[in-house]
């Protein structure tokens, strides 16, 4: 069926291909997407709108039926929140001859066209990291951390066009030249498809878009990020570095692993950077955890000219005194991911 | 005792009933055994991988969700299986390691992990007999430098190339240099043909110019590799460190880190790259 605005029963809102954005709320809703349609008859005209979304690789599928009913010139308001896609209307009345017609439409709901201000990106960034749960409260945290993890991740971009190198979902931009505003796709490889991540952070593509809608729900998106690096994930990656950080200098009794006597306990900034280690992936969970101690951010280090010990309970002295340095012997690429001049997470925080 | 009993029971019946992680380490790795190991569900495979590193001291817990994909094969077609799976540890479903358990005697299981990016959840891709010798090599998916540019900005568009590691004494070595029609045949032409669609594409549209200087980063790994050309790469490079796209920058980086001996040309690409990417602040904060 295709759409004849001009026939016994024609749809004048929405209009084909037309692009309705996110820019309400907080950049995950929209306004009112009026329907309408027009008819020689006074009969009640049945409406049906269908939204689907899913990644080009077919995952974080969204399908949302909407049915209604309007009379001729009526205009009925539906709006979306944090879904968005392709969606195929369909208008059917009784004609004046007893038979039925129908007229269909599709639209589309991206986000938004100019992109989400960096500044309320930032802003929400830098509230959600620092109300989390494990924020390192000792005055020495980097209050806009996750800003360079976002910029690190996604160059700070939720929706991207097809035209700026994103998928070209329902093939719109190929079909219509129309460079629609889709969720952030990962770049596909032999083995991992694309869509597999998505968006600011390029967390996960959720499964139940419906309670985790992380495609199109930047705030979401985000939310996710936080709460795996420090907030309600258990544990999170601040939990766990303080747990390995705990190891290295007090030991483990079975199996047995030496602790370093004398050796200061890291900074809130210091756990910040074991922390995001964690989160690139750069330390296998698999591992012995005599092997993992040794692949963190940081490492002790007995400083020339001091001589090494072990004392009564088995835990290693230093006579100069145990100092952590910067793992750049076993960890490069997570160091490296931290900061590396340009573009490490911390050289990206805006 | 109970453990040994229901070991012992489901043996004794072959039944394919799924075995509890606790038993997985003892029960065989053999093929009159392999139905029942194949009943284990992802749960128990991921009990299984915490309680083995936990007996080495990690408290950590191995999720269903961090496993990607799971199976066992005769890796060495030697009737002894190993247990194949890809691991996340990010929490973000980036299934980066692939790890090999191996069991040296009933309740003894070894453990090799390989590192890579974006392995996957599906080992089909990954574990294949290239040279149908009846031993399985790995399809690693690897960044081209990782260790000096810490991961690839944006992560979203991280280049790879496939690196192919093969059994040797035991273990899986690095070995992309000894399969040279894996790459002529299966990674070559589909690069070439992808390099040729994105420039065509990059005429009318520059940005995608970052995806065919991309394409070109693996294409000239594997040409390096496969010792075609030790210095592939090089001229592009040269051209791309000069360039104020940032991207350009990071896929010269990346070749200079890894060719090697060119310490002071990646210096300099380095230092273009913080000024390109101090030019793209001001910009976005403008």
């Amino acid at each position: 069926m295709s759409h004849n605005p001009s026939g016994p029963l024609g749809i004048t809102s929405p209009t084909a291909n037309q692009l309705i954005q996110l820019l309400n709320g907080n950049y995950n809703a929209t306004g009112n997407v009026p329907f309408s349609a027009g008819t020689n008859t006074t009969n009640s005209i049945s409406w049906s709108a269908t939204l689907q979304y899913a990644t080009s690789s077919g995952s974080g599928t969204i399908s949302d039926n909407r049915p209604f009913n309007t009379s001729s010139g009526q205009e009925h308001d539906e709006t979306y929140q944090k879904e968005c896609g392709q969606v195929k209307v369909t208008a059917q009345t009784s004609a004046s001859d007893g038979g039925t017609v129908q007229d269909c439409v599709t639209f589309y709901v991206e986000g938004a066209e100019s992109g989400i201000p960096n500044a309320t990106i930032t802003s929400d960034l830098d509230n959600s990291y620092q109300t989390s749960k494990s924020y390192p409260n000792d005055g020495t945290a980097t209050l806009n951390l996750m800003t360079g993890v976002a910029m690190k991740e996604s160059s700070y971009r939720q929706f991207v066009t097809p035209a700026e190198g994103n998928s070209d979902l329902f093939n719109l931009y190929a079909k219509t030249g129309i460079e629609a505003k889709w969720p952030d796709e990962n770049v596909a490889t032999s083995q991992v498809p694309r869509g597999a991540y998505l968006g600011l952070m390029q967390v996960q593509t959720a499964t139940n878009q419906a309670t985790d809608p992380n495609a199109w729900d930047w705030t979401t998106n985000a939310g996710d990020a936080v709460n795996l690096f420090s907030g309600a994930t258990s544990p999170n990656k601040i939990t766990i570095a303080a747990g390995y950080e705990n190891d290295i200098i007090n030991g483990v009794k079975s199996p047995k692993i030496p602790g370093h006597v004398g050796l200061v306990s890291l900074t809130g900034f210091q756990l910040e950077n074991m922390a995001l280690v964690l989160y690139a992936g750069d330390v296998p969970s698999n591992e012995s955890l005599a092997t993992v101690l040794t692949q963190q951010y940081y490492m002790p280090q007995c400083p020339a000219p001091g001589v090494q010990g072990t004392n009564k309970q088995g835990n290693l002295t230093c006579s100069t005194g145990w100092q952590w340095i910067v793992n750049t012997v076993n960890q490069s690429a997570g160091v490296n991911y931290v900061s590396n001049g340009s573009t490490g997470v911390w050289d990206l925080r805006q | 005792m109970r453990c040994i009993i229901t070991l012992a029971l489901t043996i004794i019946l072959g039944q394919a009933s799924p075995l509890i992680a606790e038993d997985l380490a003892q029960i065989p790795w053999n093929p009159s055994n392999i139905q029942t190991l194949r009943s284990v569900d992802k749960v128990a495979v991921a009990n299984f991988v915490s309680q083995i590193a936990g007996t080495n001291g990690s408290s950590l817990e191995v999720k269903p969700r961090d496993i990607g994909d799971s199976s066992w094969f005769d890796l060495a077609g030697n009737e002894l299986y190993e247990l194949v799976l890809t691991l996340d540890s990010s929490g973000r479903g980036y299934f980066n390691v692939l790890a090999v358990y191996t069991q040296r005697s009933p309740g003894n299981v070894g453990l090799q992990n390989i590192e890579g990016w974006g392995i996957g959840a599906d080992l089909s891709k990954v574990v294949k007999d290239l040279n149908a010798d009846g031993k399985y090599e790995f399809i690693i998916l690897t960044q081209v430098a990782p260790g000096t540019l810490g991961g690839w900005y944006p992560t979203s568009r991280t280049p790879t190339w496939p690196a192919v590691y093969r059994l040797k004494d035991g273990k899986y070595i690095e070995a992309s240099r000894e399969f040279p029609a894996f790459y002529d045949t299966q990674v070559l032409p589909r690069l070439d043909k992808e390099i040729t669609k994105a420039s065509k594409e990059a005429v009318s549209a520059p940005e995608i110019q970052d995806s065919v200087a991309e394409l070109m980063l693996e294409k000239d790994k594997i040409l390096r590799v496969i010792g075609r050309d030790p210095t592939a790469g090089l001229q592009h490079a040269r051209e791309w460190t000069n360039s104020e796209d940032p991207q350009l920058v990071q896929c010269a980086i990346a070749v200079f880190a890894d060719i090697g001996g060119h310490e002071e040309e990646l210096h300099a690409a380095k230092n273009t790259m913080q000024a390109a990417m101090a030019r793209q602040h001001a910009a976005a904060r403008e």
